[in-house]
């Protein structure tokens, strides 16, 4: 017997995709069997909505006719229904332009009937307007235009988009009529990453690079690929932006164009969206294209998932430059046809803009923009003995994997994890280059002399991407998989070490990775002029310009560290930095006068300040930026704010090791404290306060050692219990250093214990 | 009265106690206000007097004020264009939409045509549909559990609002859902946060704790709902608005302590008594069934006299088996009243629920 509801809970425990689209499918098929129109209508618009939010629209668009007409004829649900169905027609609309299979009569149809009911139930035309502006943009600029001032004149109605997409909707066609300054102040808010969605705003950033690639700018066309391809990741859903970039990346980098290549082949050989087929193997074809006139074979094990039969495992270039080609020529003729108009095929054989390597000029000092060039991470493994080739192979292939092949001294694996593909180069028994390392918090000297000492090594060198914490963890975690005896490593990029204790405590929570891991901060003096330079070491590695830091002394030395060292792991959390000029981290002095900390130019900076101030510098591959710190107000009581995620990563990292804590308790008599909050219960502006307490033993209850007027029913001295959720931070002294030990450091506790 | 005047008239009500005496005073104002057709202020005090309605408990006399709030909204093109009146106006909607199942009287058909206009409000004036899957969505938990499912997906997809209410009872509602469906992880997991003191509103944390006994006391396990009374009680006590909490908490007692249900009676036995509301009278009424048929007049003598010598109510004063009857055949009268409505047994089964441990006075 046909049940909704357990239908319903099937359908929505499932992960988005093909799986959940089969199962809205059966459900409609068990609808119909059963007869009932409401959960007919029902089933087949969550059909219809997974379809078009997570795999091929095209089934949606199948299905709506029938959608439709069960709606029509039964106008007893009319108006439970109609509100779905508007959003339904909608998206249906909206990806009409994507298929050559439904002709131009068909198209203006739809249009009309999504027009008569928008307004049967008072849905203003703006919605109607703005999807028929996307349909005629690039087939006929005049009517698109002249629909555009219709749409600005609707206000928003039920079935809008959001307001991010909206936004991101304007600055296309603004930028199709040549409008960039009016685009430019339209996108303001998506930009400044105050309005986003799912696809805003990467979808933003494509639109961006390739209108500057139109006109030839290409510092500003390759800063904004570099955004879009960090937000895009490998996601199917973005193939057709995916493929704009490799047309531009055939031009500016044809190495990342070959590396996004191929991470996506797989995705275009499984898309049915010939409009998102035509996108990526026109960008395919122009990189190809590039790349056959250097290199004559690529490995065909990265693109084995093409529908491409190519003889041996070396590729030839130009045959897939061809096998490209002809794939989205042959959809550029059909959508032509059925648009009745030449414009894709035209646009395919449109030679593309020349640039000249010279030209591509993200690493100039005139980029306004903190993204940089990404250099490789290079991290080398301390193990107990040395490992052959042979041997390191071994223990490569019996890991999980997605590809893996080896040379004389290297071997190269390819895995994925947390949605991320990760390249990595092994060489086996590499000699320690010489360098600086920095340890971690709370690893002595001797220590980490003795990790320096191990007699084997490992480099392994990888550019890695996606989010820096994530995308660490995901490589140590591979790493300790297949090398579990190491004594640890050292990451010669941020010159950090870390011990094995630290990443076993590191695999096992995946909160205790910070921002300040990724990174280091080095400080040098000169005391003929008191001095005092910093700069991050490791920023680098994610593609951001390192901080300088100019303007400090002695004196005020303490400050200027902790803000240099503050906004590097701001930056590394979310993954970029700002422009030059915008603000980083606003702050303020204790009389609430607030100011902004941003990084420049140095030669921006430099005329700031006088030249001979600027005592130190050293060679880099890649720009810096300059903090200059010296018009901050007040400086020796500015405030900082604390990065919220950052706040709630460690007290998630508190919850979780508070039982490491209650076992160190129970080993030693050192003085632990823990900070819980504590529900304000009448208080209408707060929810908790933070108070800190000491634990009593076996970790169920604690003491407060402090008081606050949001709780007046609690005193110091006060008995409370331990809840887990509401710890939020712990700290516990270490009797032989006297230092204290918090969440990030609890390994140390665990190294103790055992 | 100059406009001056209103404002601190209005202000005033706050000054008094919540319940019958501020809205006497507000209809006094209302009067006024029609009197000489004020317009803006018609529609303020009538707004002042719905929620001081729902919010004190009988949300009764909201569901009266109600359809003129409605009247004067739709005739008056001034009321409709500004914007602070339409969003009191979508408050008050948001109010009554929850109420209204509260009243076995109003039909399922009023009931759906006072969500559908609600739901064309809401998109009228760009709203999230959020609130309205919700509010939908606890409606058709008695209706349609189906229905009520595909309602509590479609509030976890929308964003919230201003109309909305808020994160912690956005968990709350999760949490009180996945208990329906008999997922207590899920459910807990939802509510931590608000456990936790992270998040709360007005009826929070106490409304959550409530789910959960409900949930555990289904599933007789009676230790677990206990610990969460413990927690709640404190917060509900001597308020009329909870007096459904307080009949489930008799329900509770009934099997664990029964000396606590005799007291709980005792303290909101007047407000009973004082309520309009019939859902809360209904549940009220069901708890003291549960807690009155268990208690024998030996053993509780001293705690029932104590409670027959503070309340001088004829049917205090009759044995406990007469009282268990008396709620018996009152809270039956409403859950027929109700399922009917609903067309489900959903209340019929909340007052069978503890009949496997005891026998029914129809039995006897």
């Amino acid at each position: 017997m046909f049940d909704p509801q357990q239908k319903i809970h099937e359908i929505n425990r499932m992960d988005h995709g093909s799986a959940r689209l089969e199962a809205a499918a059966q459900a409609v098929r068990d609808a119909d069997d059963a007869g009932l129109h409401y959960w007919r209508l029902y089933f087949r618009y969550q059909y219809i909505k997974e379809s078009t939010m997570y795999g091929d629209n095209f089934k949606g668009l199948l299905c709506f006719p029938e959608y439709l007409k069960i709606f029509d004829e039964h106008p007893e649900l009319e108006d439970d229904m109609y509100h779905d169905m508007m959003w339904a027609f909608k998206w249906v609309i909206g990806n009409l332009d994507d298929y050559y299979q439904i002709s131009l009569e068909e198209t203006e149809h739809y249009f009309e009937e999504f027009k008569k009911r928008s307004q049967k139930y008072g849905f203003s035309l703006r919605t109607y307007y703005m999807q028929k502006v996307n349909f005629w943009l690039y087939l006929n600029p005049e009517l698109a235009a002249d629909d555009f001032v219709r749409y600005q004149k609707y206000p928003r109605s039920p079935n809008s988009d959001c307001e991010a997409c909206e936004l991101n909707f304007q600055m296309k066609v603004l930028l199709s009529q040549n409008q960039e300054e009016k685009a430019l102040e339209i996108i303001q808010p998506v930009l400044r990453h105050e309005k986003d969605c799912a696809e805003i705003p990467h979808v933003t950033y494509y639109h961006l690079a390739a209108y500057y690639f139109r006109k030839k700018n290409f510092s500003e066309a390759a800063y904004y690929a570099a955004l879009c391809e960090r937000m895009t990741g490998n996601k199917p859903e973005f193939l057709r932006e995916i493929g704009g970039l490799l047309e531009i990346y055939s031009c500016l980098d044809i190495g990342r164009g070959w590396n996004i290549l191929k991470y996506n082949a797989a995705n275009f050989a499984n898309c049915r969206n010939p409009m998102m087929k035509l996108r990526f193997a026109q960008g395919a074809y122009r990189l190809f294209q590039e790349i056959s006139r250097t290199i004559e074979t690529v490995s065909s094990q990265p693109l084995c998932a093409l529908p491409v039969e190519l003889p041996g495992t070396e590729w030839s270039t130009h045959e897939l430059a061809q096998f490209f080609y002809q794939q989205a020529s042959e959809i550029a003729r059909k959508l032509d046809q059925c648009n009745q108009k030449e414009y894709y095929l035209p646009l395919l054989n449109q030679p593309l803009p020349e640039c000249s390597p010279e030209a591509v000029v993200l690493e100039t000092a005139h980029s306004v923009h903190g993204i940089v060039k990404k250099e490789q991470t290079a991290l080398l493994l301390l193990l107990k003995q040395n490992l052959s080739p042979d041997e390191l192979e071994q223990r490569i292939q019996k890991s999980e994997k997605i590809s893996c092949y080896r040379d004389k001294n290297s071997c190269y694996v390819s895995f994925q994890a947390e949605n991320i593909l990760l390249d990595l180069i092994l060489k086996a028994d590499s000699e320690m280059p010489p360098t600086e390392h920095f340890t971690i918090q709370g690893m002595t000297p001797d220590a980490l002399r003795d990790l320096l000492d191990s007699p084997g090594r490992c480099l392994i060198v990888s550019e890695l991407s996606g989010l820096p914490q994530k995308s660490f963890y995901a490589v140590i975690q591979y790493l300790s998989g297949i090398f579990p005896e190491m004594n640890g490593f050292v990451n010669l990029t941020a010159q950090k070490a870390f011990p094995a204790e630290w990443v076993r405590f590191a695999v096992r929570y995946e909160n205790a990775i910070a921002p300040e891991d990724l990174y280091s901060v080095y400080f040098a003096r000169d005391p003929e002029k008191n001095e005092i330079w910093g700069t991050t070491i490791g920023l680098c590695a994610w593609g951001l310009r390192e901080l300088e830091l100019i303007g400090a002394n002695t004196e005020n030395f303490e400050l200027f560290a902790g803000i240099l060292d503050q906004t590097a792991a701001f930056c590394i959390e979310r993954n970029s930095l700002p422009d030059e000029n915008e603000c980083i981290i606003p702050c303020r002095n204790a009389a609430g006068k607030e100011s902004e900390i941003c990084w420049q130019q140095p030669e921006t900076a430099l005329k700031a300040i006088s030249p001979e101030s600027f005592a130190v510098s050293v060679k880099r591959a890649v720009p810096s930026g300059i903090l200059n710190l010296l018009d901050l107000p007040d400086l020796q009581t500015t405030v900082l704010p604390v990065s919220r995620s950052d706040r709630r990563r460690i007290a998630r990292l508190a919850e979780e090791t508070f039982p490491v804590l209650v076992k160190a308790m129970e080993k030693t008599a050192e003085k632990a404290v823990v900070q819980l909050a504590l529900p304000c219960e009448d208080n209408d502006e707060y929810d908790f306060e933070l108070l800190w307490a000491e634990p009593l033993p076996g970790g169920q209850k604690a003491v407060l050692i402090e008081e606050s007027e949001l709780l007046p029913q609690y005193h110091e001295g006060d008995e409370v219990k331990i809840v887990p959720e509401a710890v939020f931070d712990w700290r516990i002294q270490r009797t032989d250093t006297e230092s204290w030990i918090s969440p990030q450091k609890a390994y140390l506790l665990q190294e103790d214990a055992s | 009265m100059q406009f001056k005047d209103l404002e601190s008239e209005e202000y005033g009500f706050y000054l008094l106690a919540r319940g019958e005496p501020r809205l006497k005073r507000i209809r006094e104002a209302i009067a006024e206000a029609d009197q000489r057709h004020l317009l803006a202020w018609q529609f303020r005090f009538r707004y002042d007097y719905l929620e001081e309605s729902i919010f004190c408990g009988d949300r009764y006399f909201a569901m009266i004020i109600f359809p003129e709030m409605l009247s004067l909204y739709e005739k008056h093109e001034s009321l409709r264009q500004d914007a602070r009146t339409t969003h009191d106006m979508l408050f008050c909607f948001k109010w009554i939409v929850e109420a209204a199942p509260e009243f076995p009287q109003i039909s399922k058909q009023e009931i759906d045509s006072y969500f559908r206009l609600f739901k064309k409000m809401l998109l009228e004036h760009g709203k999230s549909l959020s609130i309205y899957y919700m509010k939908h969505c606890l409606f058709y938990l008695h209706v349609d559990k189906a229905i009520a499912a595909a309602d509590f997906y479609r509030f976890l997809e929308e964003p919230l609002d201003d109309i909305s209410d808020g994160k912690a009872l956005y968990y709350d509602q999760q949490a009180m859902y996945y208990l329906t469906i008999g997922e207590e992880e899920k459910a807990l997991e939802a509510a931590k946060l608000i456990f936790a003191g992270k998040l709360k509103s007005n009826a929070l944390p106490q409304a959550t704790y409530h789910d959960f006994i409900r949930y555990y006391l289904e599933k007789e396990q009676y230790p677990h709902a206990v610990h969460y009374a413990f927690l709640t009680e404190r917060r509900v006590v001597c308020d009329p608005y909870y007096l459904d909490i307080i009949g489930t908490l008799m329900s509770l007692y009934s099997l664990t302590k029964i000396p606590d249900g005799l007291r709980l009676f005792s303290i909101h036995y007047e407000l009973y008594l004082h309520s309009k509301n019939p859902m809360l009278k209904m549940l009220f009424a069901i708890g003291a069934y549960h807690l009155f048929r268990v208690i024998e007049e030996e053993k509780y003598h001293e705690l029932l006299e104590q409670m027959r010598v503070a309340r001088d109510d004829a049917l205090l004063k009759q044995p406990p088996s007469r009282i268990a009857e008396f709620f018996y055949h009152t809270a039956e009268e409403a859950v027929q009243k109700f399922d009917a409505r609903n067309g489900t047994d959903d209340f019929s089964h909340m007052l069978h629920l503890l009949d496997d441990k005891f026998s029914t006075p129809e039995k006897e």
